[in-house]
């Protein structure tokens, strides 16, 4: 059964890498602005227009 | 008669708004104003046309008058640096604040701006918050190129004496964020730790070690939750305890330490799984509805000082030269130049023999006043003349708009306010500590003392007052976003509360009931021909007089044409030659009419070769169903009208109003105010609408006030509710919507309560167990969530309000 404790220890540690990635991220502003990027992401590359 | 040119159904390339009066054609495209003209050349030479094809005419119209600016100030480091955030050698970071912005090709342009001006590196908008910002090269360009670049572009950004006290208050928002992440991890986490003892019923494969090491994980999971997370919780009931008050925290503080403790309790003495998972939800849960209902319009602020409606800038005569400087250097003594629809930003002497200033924004008067030389114009005023020279005779901060701005009364809702869903709250809450302590009694009573704690603590535990206020939280944020989305801003869930209590209905006149750009204008009186048309626009052209602009407006014909023997004589009227006509426009005084008319609109008589052909009838406005709207109004409330303006239209305005006794004209601010005053001491609920600087008092003291703005006002008094003016006329659905907030919660109340008298009726027998609480709280928190959302969209449709 104590292979039990390992899975918690693994499951855990993948966890708390999200919460940290989560919080560095927020520190980062990705959630300051919660609607220009979803419009920004489907602009067209003006440059790669032209060279077509 | 009739408008000269009138092409209907020609929608501007740029704006999209319908081109009235003069239409401009240009690469095959129509245009309804030079303004946007020149802002598609721009774009086109830059090849930035891809502008339009991502909105259809996204463009911001160019049509209203728009005071000139002077960015000549920007130049001036002091200012400059108050603006720019960021410098890295001769990289400057600076934001901007602009209104304008609306829409994803607005998003597009303005993050291209590098494309038209290559000394700017990058631009990125949040959009949201309405904000720019631009990094830019100050080697290559300035401060100044990009806010003149902006304002070509149609964006001009909003500078105010405000942006140059520097503000920031992100970080807020931002520990929001973490708490509901760090907490909704935690709770996940413990959730899923708990699951194997809940269906091993406590004692998980009874292996002594692994339940410790579970156990001791959840709590550790929990410190978090308990000390971080619910930090606000305990410090607002604290400062209330300290003083000696109850608030809304209060027993939801308590049931998260009786939580806590006892969990700790089950796991350190006992080995048992505590209730950790459900304290770590409730958190959560709370936290996100908080979220939800404070999620505030960043780009809308509620609070403005007078220094954002005043200009940043003035023109200053110095040494015989106009330099531009920034109005904080701006004193007492000093010579300024103010130009047509340009804004007098301090009290001053005017200098010129005589112009015409709008006082609207100020004192809610409609006409245009004459101010000669010598006399005391008021900051706020709006120049409607052509240039003039002031002294400045008060600094900015002493001015008569400043005293109207700084005489404010209280801070209306303060923490303390109690709301319905609140008070319920804490008779729920205290109706369940006595059921805990009875419960208790009754085992003790029958000898059994450790079922009689176990019912006491489990009690308090279940039956915390979180449904209801989750419920409160979910429903004021679902009704917040449904009433943005229909135009009607409000500032914060407690001013939903008292539009739902209000009975009393005050309306100020201009600018609210009536548009503030346009006035209606006809020509009523026999058919003139073209060429008299041409000869009135010409004589009306020469003059500066406000009555006579807008018959040249409303005429609208050749500039060119020569007027001779022109005359104009004060208070009676202009006459002049032209075409080879005679036009006289005056009163019916001057011009000999015998006829009576009521008084109660402004008319300007037209003789042609000495002979009356009729008069124009100027009206102001009144918006789109305004009248239906204020009829139907008076039925369910008691209305009123304070206007600033004269009497004139007391008359067709009577029968729209609860009583003739509830009009008042000539309101000075503090008049409303007392007004209000009076009525509330009626115990009234009073909602003030009303639009200008001259409302914000009467706001101020008002339950609600309501601000209704147009499109393109960048300016607001301190208000509760902004109302965007073209959904005025829905404001009886708007506020029915809001008044069914109550029936919302009732129902939301009733579900949990059917939740708490289950969970009761366990934890009364003692026999509460973590898993019995484990189920209960994430349903019943779904459940109310879920019909608070359903619910709230239910009315809106019932009200035909866009979801």
């Amino acid at each position: 059964m104590s292979v039990m404790l390992l899975l918690i220890g693994c499951s855990l540690t993948v966890a708390i890498g999200f919460l940290v990635a989560f919080v560095w991220n927020t520190k980062q502003g990705q959630f300051d602005d919660m609607h220009t990027p979803s419009v920004r992401m489907l602009f067209e590359d003006e440059t790669k227009e032209n060279d077509n | 008669m009739g408008k000269i040119i009138s092409e209907n159904n020609t929608v501007c390339y740029h704006c999209g708004e319908e081109c009235r009066g003069e239409r401009i054609h240009f690469h095959e495209k129509d245009f309804c104003c030079v303004g946007c003209k020149s802002v598609f050349e721009i774009l086109e030479q830059n090849e930035l046309c891809t502008y339009y094809s991502i909105t259809r005419s996204p463009g911001v119209s160019q049509q209203l008058p728009r005071v000139g600016s002077y960015y000549d100030f920007l130049d001036d480091a002091s200012v400059a640096d108050k603006l720019i955030h960021f410098k890295d050698g001769d990289i400057f970071h600076v934001k901007f604040r602009i209104p304008g912005m609306h829409c994803s090709s607005c998003i597009w342009l303005l993050e291209n701006l590098h494309k038209i001006n290559t000394g700017i590196q990058s631009s990125r908008v949040t959009f949201m918050e309405k904000e720019l910002q631009v990094v830019y090269n100050s080697e290559e360009t300035s401060l100044k190129d990009i806010v003149i670049l902006l304002k070509k572009i149609g964006y001009e950004p909003n500078l105010s004496l405000d942006d140059l006290q520097a503000k920031q208050q992100k970080k807020e928002s931002r520990s929001q964020i973490y708490k509901i992440g760090i907490a909704g991890f935690c709770f996940g986490n413990i959730m899923m730790l708990s699951f194997p003892d809940y269906f091993a019923g406590g004692h998980f494969l009874n292996d002594g070690m692994l339940n410790h090491v579970f156990n001791y994980v959840s709590l550790s999971l929990s410190l978090p939750v308990f000390f971080y997370c619910a930090q606000e919780f305990f410090v607002s009931s604290w400062q209330h305890i300290k003083q000696k008050r109850i608030n809304i925290d209060v027993p939801i503080a308590l049931a998260i330490l009786i939580t806590f403790c006892v969990s700790i309790y089950l796991i350190v003495f006992e080995h048992k799984l505590g209730f950790l998972d459900s304290m770590s939800g409730i958190v959560f849960f709370m936290l996100l509805g908080r979220f939800f209902q404070n999620k505030g319009y960043h780009y809308l602020s509620f609070q403005r000082s007078y220094a954002s409606y005043l200009p940043i800038s003035v023109n200053k005569w110095i040494a015989g030269k106009e330099v531009n400087i920034p109005l904080t250097a701006a004193a007492i003594g000093d010579q300024i130049v103010i130009r047509n629809n340009e804004v007098i930003p301090a009290d001053a002497l005017l200098m010129n023999d005589s112009a015409w200033f709008d006082y609207s924004f100020v004192t809610g008067e409609s006409n245009w006043v004459e101010k000669h030389k010598n006399e005391i114009i008021y900051a706020g005023a709006m120049l409607k003349s052509s240039l003039v020279n002031l002294t400045i005779s008060k600094s900015p901060s002493q001015s008569y708009i400043t005293q109207l701005w700084n005489s404010r009364l209280y801070n209306k809702y303060d923490a303390n306010t109690f709301f319905t869903a609140e008070r319920m709250n804490l008779w729920f809450s205290a109706i369940v500590l006595f059921l805990g302590f009875a419960a208790c009694m009754y085992w003790v009573g029958h000898g059994e003392y450790s079922v009689g704690l176990k019912s006491l603590i489990t009690v308090w535990i279940v039956a915390c007052p979180c449904a209801l206020l989750l419920s409160t939280t979910f429903t004021n944020g679902n009704m917040l976003t449904i009433l943005a989305g229909n135009g009607m801003f409000i500032k914060n869930a407690a001013v939903l509360e008292k539009l739902r209590d209000a009975d009393t209905l005050v309306f100020d006149k201009t600018g609210t009931l009536t548009h503030s750009h346009q006035s209606e204008i006809d020509f009523i009186g026999r058919e003139l021909k073209a060429n008299e048309c041409e000869a009135i626009f010409a004589v009306a052209n020469v003059s500066i007089h406000p009555l006579s602009r807008r018959i040249a407006k409303f005429i609208d014909g050749n500039v060119a044409m020569d007027v001779t023997d022109f005359v104009s004589q004060d208070g009676k009227g202009i006459s002049g030659r032209a075409n080879g006509l005679h036009v006289q426009l005056g009163s019916q005084q001057w011009l000999g009419i015998t006829t009576l008319f009521s008084n109660s609109f402004t008319r300007v008589f037209v003789a042609i070769d000495k002979e009356v052909a009729g008069y124009f009838e100027i009206r102001n406005q009144y918006r789109e169903s305004i009248f239906p709207l204020l009829k139907s109004l008076r039925n369910q409330y008691d209305t009123h009208l304070l206007s600033g303006d004269n009497d004139a239209e007391k008359l067709h305005l009577a029968d729209m109003f609860s009583s003739t006794d509830n009009l008042r004209f000539h309101c000075l601010p503090e008049d409303k105010t007392a007004y209000i005053k009076s009525l509330q001491s009626q115990n009234h609920t009073v909602v003030m609408i009303g639009d200008g600087l001259n409302d914000a008092n009467a706001f101020e003291q008002s339950d609600a006030g309501i601000a209704v703005i147009e499109q393109d006002q960048n300016y607001l008094p301190a208000c509760d509710v902004i109302l965007k003016a073209n959904r005025i006329h829905r404001l009886q659905k708007l506020l029915q919507f809001v008044g069914s907030t109550n029936t919302i919660l009732y129902v939301a109340f009733v579900v949990s309560l059917l939740y708490n008298i289950i969970g009761l009726s366990f934890a009364m027998r003692g026999l509460l167990t973590p898993v019995v609480a484990a189920i209960l709280m994430p349903v019943s928190t779904i459940s109310i969530v879920g019909i608070s959302f359903i619910l709230s969209r239910y009315f809106a449709w019932k009200y035909t309000l866009s979801v």
